[in-house]
């Protein structure tokens, strides 16, 4: 019984995802077949080929990765030095200071867009890989969740260093990263999917059409009055499948680390 | 400056009196300013940024602009549109959030149970949260269709009638409703499963000894001792659902029919963005979802402090 | 009088022609921004190469600036910042905010080449003229219309005629047409156009959307919605739902396509006619900026009467799915040869005489706005047409400036 609602319910969660794919590879006339054609007669293959055609997939993809390669490694090198600072070091103004970034938290994005907009045009990076990049370098919630993890390292190896003449630098990068290391797998992990499927941000920051990100680049494609739904399907299915990869190789830190978020 | 620390009669730390003390503050700072330059330019500066905006008449031609006071504000809550995005939102908010918690928990009660298949369900669950929203809102335009869709194909086999749900202003916000909730119940699912998972045998040992039956032990030991996760999802979920757009912009290309589908944060966007752009009405109302935000939060906090069981 | 025009024309193009032959041996460079999609980047550069053989010393450069608001701000952003490129596309009410901009074009045109643009795209102080035009034809499945109709009552019978429930579950399994309130209200300003109605009055002071032509036009536009499937969709793409439709000519190779892969047949004719033929032109126009160098907006000039030579205009428009701007571009031997082998686009050039565009007023856009949610409101709610106009009557009357 309990198998039953199982398999209904993993039925349903998936029935979107079948869709596109069967759909992808579907003829205008299946597609549009009223009752639904659940399986293709052939697999139009052209379909991805014509939408790839159809639109500037290639620069779509080469930003949306090139933005979350670097934002990432942007992100846990700014995360590890700020939460190494509020785990390990005493200094003045510590506790104001992190007390006004966990205050950040709360603020939503969408009400600094419009700011970020008018300061990003007075510095003239709209519509450039440095709008894209730069005020990503930074999450709250990474440091946060690496600062707790650094903390777990006990103070004596760090004394221990010290002693033997270990710069705080070289034992942050030889000894608590290698140490942390599933820590920030997940804080690289989390910030990549945030940056593939930044959609609200890139649209207002981005104009031409090379250097728009596969999010923005596959809506603007549903919008023109030549995309088909065969095609517009096989587009998304394209834009799914690196996010699709990255998840089968990495499934236990993924969802270990969104379980993680929620533990407090 | 010794006066005025004594003014506020507070004991000179005795960290303060040495001078490593001082030399780890500017390494700590040094470490820090990556992080803090960028907050600062583009967290703190705009955040400022927004109110002042809301309170200038600015456009790109004439920057910084004039002061005008809370004309801006007069002018949103004069408008019709901005009350219509704040209550489709406050439905959003109001429908999605304790239908997807209580699914979740559904879900996390069964993937809880040593079943076969069970990473591939969770698996199945998982991918609707971290597959790109925009690909997957393409599938649901679809399903959507009120002529070939799959939606309206299955309500035909249970004899409803034919519904136009990307079309009709009465089903916009259910199609945005039902696409939040399929979207998000698989992230809710793992984190309260984590949570399940989490708790302590000896009460289920202890319930099964005083005989207490699968309803009972339910109820008084796994769903409050879930309180902590329960909660944190209603804090995060609320929040994410006031701030709704991309759903909307992608389902309708738009804000939907007769801007039946308008959320507040595309009313801002709209305002800001699309068309004749309105700077400081849209800082205007993103200020107003910060405030909103803020005070639920606020509420939701004094809530926890009496509601939520920590083992 | 006419004559003497001709003459200062020519003189003044003369004039700039030696000024530029003084200063020849040195290349020109013409920056030309646009937002034509890779589909039609051959086009131009085969456009500009050609022009460029006949005037060695004059290079086109094309500058693709994105989606039409991002050209539009650059646009404005460029006035404001003095720094313009030579010429432009634009539509037509983006026009007003920078026309000081603008060189005004009249006195480089002599009187016979102004008769030759297209009557209903000339505008009053031509800075600009025109250069991608489409104008709204009635597609028609022929498997479910054999024979498109000529007058509206025509068009309202086949409607109902078509809206059909095929397998009896008592769900319309295809409508007579498609209405798109929100995203195509130039459906209805086709009717507003051709029951002599109109949104403003001549001098922009008074909206006369509500006049009886107005109201009439709407009753009509209201009477339909029984018979048409309502959406904001491309009703290309659900092909075969919709047994005809009011669409731009420029989307006729979508529906082609989309006919062939359903195994349906689709042709256009021109609108029915209400009380005088008419359509709705849409579409963009090049103009030039004043503060260019002088020897660009010389090259420029050229490039701009290349552009509308009969056979140019006909090869674009042929090449893209837009339409020739000009009467005798109309006539072009190349024109027409495409006509005769593309019935389908036989609809489309037969109405371009008849052809209105939309107003160069500032604030059109938020105007167009008004409408469609009015369109909408009737259409999906059932407002009552009294409410509903008077609600977009007193927008608009909120935007004359």
């Amino acid at each position: 019984m309990l198998y039953v609602l199982l398999f209904a319910g993993c039925a349903i969660m998936l029935l979107p995802f079948f869709w596109m794919l069967t759909t992808s590879f579907k003829t205008q006339a299946e597609a549009l077949r009223v009752p639904p054609q659940w399986i293709p007669a052939s697999f139009r293959w052209q379909n991805y080929v014509e939408a790839w055609n159809a639109a500037p997939f290639g620069w779509y993809f080469f930003n949306s990765f090139f933005m979350a390669i670097t934002t990432t490694l942007g992100e846990v090198f700014t995360t590890i030095l700020a939460a190494y600072a509020f785990a390990k070091m005493k200094f003045f103004g510590k506790g104001p200071v992190f007390a006004i970034l966990l205050a950040t938290m709360m603020i939503p994005g969408q009400m600094l867009l419009l700011p970020n907009y008018v300061t990003i045009a007075r510095l003239g990076w709209l519509d450039r890989y440095e709008a894209l990049i730069i005020p990503w370098l930074v999450s709250v919630f990474g440091i946060f969740l690496l600062r707790q993890f650094f903390r777990g390292v006990p103070d004596e190896l760090l004394d221990a260093a010290r002693i033997d003449g270990c710069s705080r630098l070289r034992f942050l990068f030889t000894i608590m990263v290698p140490l942390s290391k599933p820590a920030i797998f997940t804080v690289a992990l989390l910030k990549f999917l945030g940056s593939w499927n930044s959609f609200q941000w890139v649209l207002i920051m981005t104009s031409s059409p090379n250097m728009r990100t596969v999010p923005v680049g596959l809506q603007l494609f549903s919008s023109e009055v030549g995309t088909a739904y065969e095609r517009l399907m096989a587009a998304s299915v394209l834009a799914i499948i690196p996010i699709l990869v990255l998840f089968l190789f990495t499934q236990k830190q993924f969802i270990q680390g969104v379980a993680r978020t929620g533990i407090k | 400056m010794l006066e005025k620390l004594a003014l506020w009669r507070r004991p000179i730390p005795d960290e303060w009196r040495s001078p490593t003390f001082w030399k780890d503050t500017a390494w700590a700072y040094a470490y820090l300013a990556p992080a803090l330059i960028i907050l600062g330019v583009f967290t703190f500066y705009p955040f400022f940024q927004a109110f002042r905006l809301s309170l200038f008449k600015v456009s790109f031609t004439d920057f910084p602009g004039q002061y005008i006071g809370l004309d801006h504000f007069r002018f949103i809550f004069g408008d019709k549109y901005f009350w219509r995005a704040l209550w489709h939102t406050l439905i959003i908010v109001g429908v999605s959030v304790p239908v997807t918690i209580f699914l979740a928990l559904l879900v996390a009660n069964l993937l809880n149970k040593s079943l076969r298949f069970r990473t591939f369900a969770r698996t199945s669950f998982f991918l609707s949260y971290i597959t790109p929203m925009v690909a997957v809102i393409m599938v649901w335009r679809l399903m959507y269709n009120e002529s070939f869709g799959l939606l309206n194909y299955f309500l035909g086999l249970l004899g409803v009638h034919r519904i136009a749900w990307l079309n009709n202003p009465q089903y916009a916000l259910p199609s945005v409703i039902i696409l939040s909730v399929w979207r998000y119940i698989g992230y809710q699912a793992i984190i309260l499963l984590a949570g399940m998972q989490g708790i302590d045998q000896m009460y289920y040992e202890a319930a099964r000894i005083d005989g207490a039956s699968g309803f009972q032990v339910w109820r008084k030991i796994t769903v409050p001792l879930l309180t902590p996760q329960i909660f944190f999802l209603l804090i995060i979920s609320m929040i994410g659902s006031f701030k709704i757009f991309t759903e909307v912009y992608v389902l309708f290309n738009g804000p939907g029919p007769l801007k039946s589908a308008e959320t507040l944060v595309y009313y801002i966007m709209r305002q800001g963005f699309f068309g004749t752009q309105h700077l400081g009405r849209a800082a205007a109302a993103s200020i107003v979802l910060f405030a909103i935000i803020f005070v639920v939060t606020l509420l939701q906090m004094q809530v926890a402090k009496r509601r939520v069981h920590y083992q | 009088m006419n004559l003497r025009k001709t003459w200062i024309a020519l003189g003044l193009l003369g004039v700039l022609l030696v000024g530029f032959a003084a200063t020849a041996a040195e290349p020109v460079t013409i920056e030309f921004w646009h937002r034509f999609s890779e589909r039609h980047n051959e086009t131009l550069l085969q456009l500009s190469t050609w022009f460029t053989e006949r005037y060695p010393n004059i290079n086109v450069e094309w500058v693709y600036q994105g989606s039409y608001s991002a050209l539009q701000q650059s646009i404005n952003g460029a006035v404001v910042a003095g720094e313009v490129p030579t010429m432009t596309i634009f539509y037509e009410d983006w026009i007003p905010p920078v026309a000081d901009a603008l060189l005004p074009l009249e006195p480089y045109f002599s009187v016979e080449e102004l008769a030759d643009i297209v009557p209903g795209l000339l505008y009053k102080d031509l800075l600009t003229v025109p250069f991608n035009k489409s104008i709204m034809v009635l597609y028609y499945i022929e498997d479910y219309v054999p024979v498109p109709p000529t007058t509206w009552q025509e068009f309202y019978d086949l409607c109902v005629a078509t809206t059909v429930d095929e397998d009896g579950d008592g769900q319309i399994d295809r409508y007579g047409t498609g209405l798109r309130p929100s995203a195509n209200p130039e459906q209805f300003l086709a009717l507003l156009e051709q029951n002599n109605g109109s949104i403003l009055n001549d001098d922009w002071t008074a909206v006369t959307l509500d006049d009886p032509a107005g109201v009439e036009a709407l009753e009509f536009y209201a009477s339909l919605a029984p018979y048409a499937w309502i959406t904001s969709e491309y009703l290309n793409n659900n092909i075969g739902y919709v047994a005809m439709a009011i669409d731009t000519s420029a989307g006729f190779y979508y529906w082609e396509t989309a006919a062939e892969g359903a195994g349906l047949t689709v042709k256009a004719a021109p609108l029915p006619v209400g009380k005088k033929a008419a359509s709705f032109i849409q579409g963009t126009n090049i103009g030039i900026f004043k503060d260019a160098p002088a020897e660009e907006i010389a090259a420029g000039l050229l490039f701009l009467k290349f552009l509308l030579e009969a056979d140019n205009t006909a090869y674009w428009a042929m090449r893209t799915g837009y339409l020739p701007v000009t009467l005798s571009g109309l006539q072009s031997p190349i024109w027409t040869d495409y006509v005769a082998a593309n019935p389908i686009v036989q609809a489309s050039a037969e109405m371009m005489p008849v052809g209105i565009s939309s107003l160069s007023h500032p604030n059109y856009g938020d105007m167009r706005a008004a409408l469609g949610t009015m369109c909408e409101e009737i259409l999906l709610i059932a407002e009552t047409l009294e409410d509903a106009l008077a609600t977009a009557v007193a927008e608009i009357e909120s935007l004359l400036e």
